[in-house]
């Protein structure tokens, strides 16, 4: 739920700077959080080194501490977190301890699986949220409205993790509507529609939670809205209801929802880790949990990086296109 | 901005005193809320007394009852080293109300002193201390916590301590506008002028305003650590067992045979779960409704 906390701009700020002053604060975040990476990591128990060296075989002092220097291991923090980030910069993200692969290479396969994940549940979540908002707006205090918040709540509590073990059962296991997980069918083709067949169960439970918020937000924002006087002038022309709304209720009302659909990017990593973890779908979150379990701390630290950057981007994006779209900003 | 909270003197007693039945009428009338309210002090309750009545412990082994459905004998059948299912769902309970409440009270002594620190001070202890809540926000908790919870490692207190620990810049930031508003009022100046140290005025003048702000923290927050302890528990990174925690019971669902043939070894737990966080979220709502001055309109 990072700083999504856009702020209409105060007047006589010209756009280019106001979005100059969010890239640049968004970069010196990006800075520190790379050292909060790196020094959360370097406090871990056991030595980086251990990760190369053969325990069955005896190695002496010395051939430790040459192979330390040669590991840039035996300078101090400030080194080693330079050298770190400048080869980083340089896209290399060091070696995974376990098959030696380099990390930038183990990220850069998982990366297409995960942001199809994340692109469509996102995606699906802004259409079906938006649409049941403003469904629960127009038929407010009906028994359709109660029944869409009791559903919103559901939504919200539970887990998804928890989600995704009962989408599971309930759509693969018992009524065989889609494969029980992967991310296509092994010695088939690799076909659009069989990853599709694969996608939708996980997209779907991933977005439930994006739904719900976005669907309650819609709503609260409609409601504010339709109560303005420019929506009861359009009333008072005679505009059709539907038109009204529509037109005058909801292109206003979204402004404030995109603000939450890019503070969602964030957490929906959070929500993509478990289910690609529970559906085996071969993502950077199932790379991140497989890493983590065998405390891989290049992978760990490779992929909390590529979250960082990509969570900073879609805040930074939300705050632009908050300001670009939101209509009582000042064009000094 | 209304301040809700002034009593002081003794005069101001009657005033806290209706305020805070005004909170109580408009918290009954909020009809979610209360239904979430009883609904968990049943949940605790049950986890509280229920271990008591049982017959069988969480950890205690049935060699000749081994992966059973549900009977009259053991109501929600048993595990697959024949542990009883339902023993061990209120004892889980136990676990994850308890890592839940400590979490929560970690963030919240952490997060009302950096934020007062940071809203009473002002200058660079603020940016500084605002940068470091920036920071805390940026990287989704969960990838945080995973991190930190691959380099601690399983157990209960470090549990409870990194949920804790990761869960206090939301309550400092608001904590930090609250104390910002306060900071400007005419009895804080008055107070200073009278000589009181930045201490007294966070204790005296602070906390009974951020008395709402708290509360719905708390509640909010306890939702969300139980949420956290069940994601870490799932993974193997919570409580590790035997210690049965709601998260960990989830986990079993992890097998597919499990999945499939042994719905009764993970789905109460995870019905447990989903209306525990849904029962404290409603009495949230509540009670920030309730305690929003704004909202008597």
């Amino acid at each position: 739920m990072g700083g999504g906390g856009a702020k209409a701009l105060p007047p006589g700020v010209h756009v280019t700077v106001y979005i100059g002053k969010r890239v640049l604060i968004s970069a010196g975040m990006l800075i520190l959080i790379s050292m909060l990476i790196f020094l959360l990591l370097r406090l871990a128990p056991g030595n980086p080194i251990d990760a190369y060296i053969n325990p069955s075989i005896a190695i002496s002092q010395k051939q430790l501490a040459t192979l330390r220097s040669q590991l840039g291991l035996d300078g101090p923090l400030t080194t080693q977190y330079l050298a770190w980030l400048g080869n980083v910069l340089r896209g290399n993200f060091g070696y995974s301890a376990v098959d030696f692969r380099p990390v930038s290479l183990l990220i850069a396969e998982r990366a297409g699986p995960t942001l199809l994940l994340m692109g469509s549940g996102i995606l699906l979540a802004v259409l079906v949220g938006t649409a049941s908002g403003v469904i629960a707006a127009v038929w407010r205090n009906t028994v359709l409205d109660y029944s869409l918040a009791v559903l919103a709540f559901l939504g919200i509590a539970t887990p998804a993790f928890l989600a995704a073990l009962i989408g599971m059962y309930v759509f693969a296991v018992r009524l065989h509507w889609f494969p029980a997980g992967g991310y296509r069918t092994p010695g088939q083709p690799l076909t659009a529609g069989n990853v599709a067949e694969h996608l939708i169960l996980p997209a779907v439970i991933l977005s439930l939670y994006y739904t719900a918020t976005i669907m309650r937000y819609t709503r609260a924002a409609l409601l504010e809205v339709l109560n303005l006087d420019y929506v009861r002038t359009a009333r008072a022309k005679g505009l059709p209801e539907w038109l009204v709304i529509l037109r005058h209720g909801l292109r206003n009302a979204l402004v404030p929802v995109v603000t939450l659909i890019g503070a969602s990017v964030g957490s929906a990593v959070g929500g993509a880790i478990f289910i690609e973890s529970v559906f085996g779908w071969p993502g950077m979150g199932l790379l991140f949990i497989d890493a983590v379990d065998a405390r891989n701390y290049p992978v760990i630290m490779g992929i909390s990086l590529v979250i960082g950057v990509g969570v900073l981007c879609a805040n930074l994006l939300t705050d632009v296109t908050y300001v670009l779209l939101d209509p009582r900003i000042q064009y000094g | 901005m209304a301040l809700p909270y002034q009593s002081r003197s003794r005069s101001g007693r009657e005033t806290s005193h209706s305020v805070g039945k005004r909170a109580l009428r408009r918290f009954l009338r909020h009809r979610a809320a209360v239904g979430g309210a009883l609904m968990f002090s049943a949940i605790v309750l049950a986890v509280l007394l229920g271990p008591l009545l049982l017959r069988s412990g969480p950890n205690q082994i049935h060699l000749l009852a081994i992966n059973r459905p549900p009977s009259p004998l053991h109501w929600l059948g048993t595990d697959g080293v024949g542990r009883d299912i339902l023993a061990r769902l209120l004892a889980g309970g136990r676990v994850s109300l308890m890592v839940g409440a400590g979490a929560t009270g970690i963030a919240l002594l952490v997060g009302s002193c950096i934020g007062s620190l940071a809203g009473v001070l002002g200058g660079w202890v603020d940016a500084a201390l605002m940068r470091l809540v920036d920071l805390a926000m940026t990287l989704p908790p969960i990838v945080l916590l995973l991190v930190v919870a691959s380099i601690t490692g399983p157990g209960i207190l470090t549990t409870t301590l990194v949920i804790g620990l990761l869960s206090w810049p939301l309550l400092a930031r608001l904590v930090r506008a609250r104390f910002l508003e306060i900071r400007e009022q005419d009895y804080v100046t008055a107070a200073r002028g009278l000589g009181a140290g930045t201490t007294r005025i966070i204790l005296r003048h602070g906390l009974p305003n951020l008395i709402d702000v708290l509360v719905v923290f708390a509640s909010l927050q306890l939702a969300n650590a139980i949420l956290l302890e069940a994601g870490l528990s799932f993974i193997g990174l919570g409580i590790p067992l035997p210690t049965a925690s709601w998260g960990n019971m989830i986990n079993a669902a992890r097998s597919v045979v499990v999945l499939q043939q042994y719905p009764w070894q993970w789905l109460p737990a995870g019905i447990a779960l989903a209306l525990t966080v849904l029962c404290v979220n409603f009495v949230g709502d509540g009670l920030r409704d309730a305690l929003d001055p704004r909202s008597d309109l």
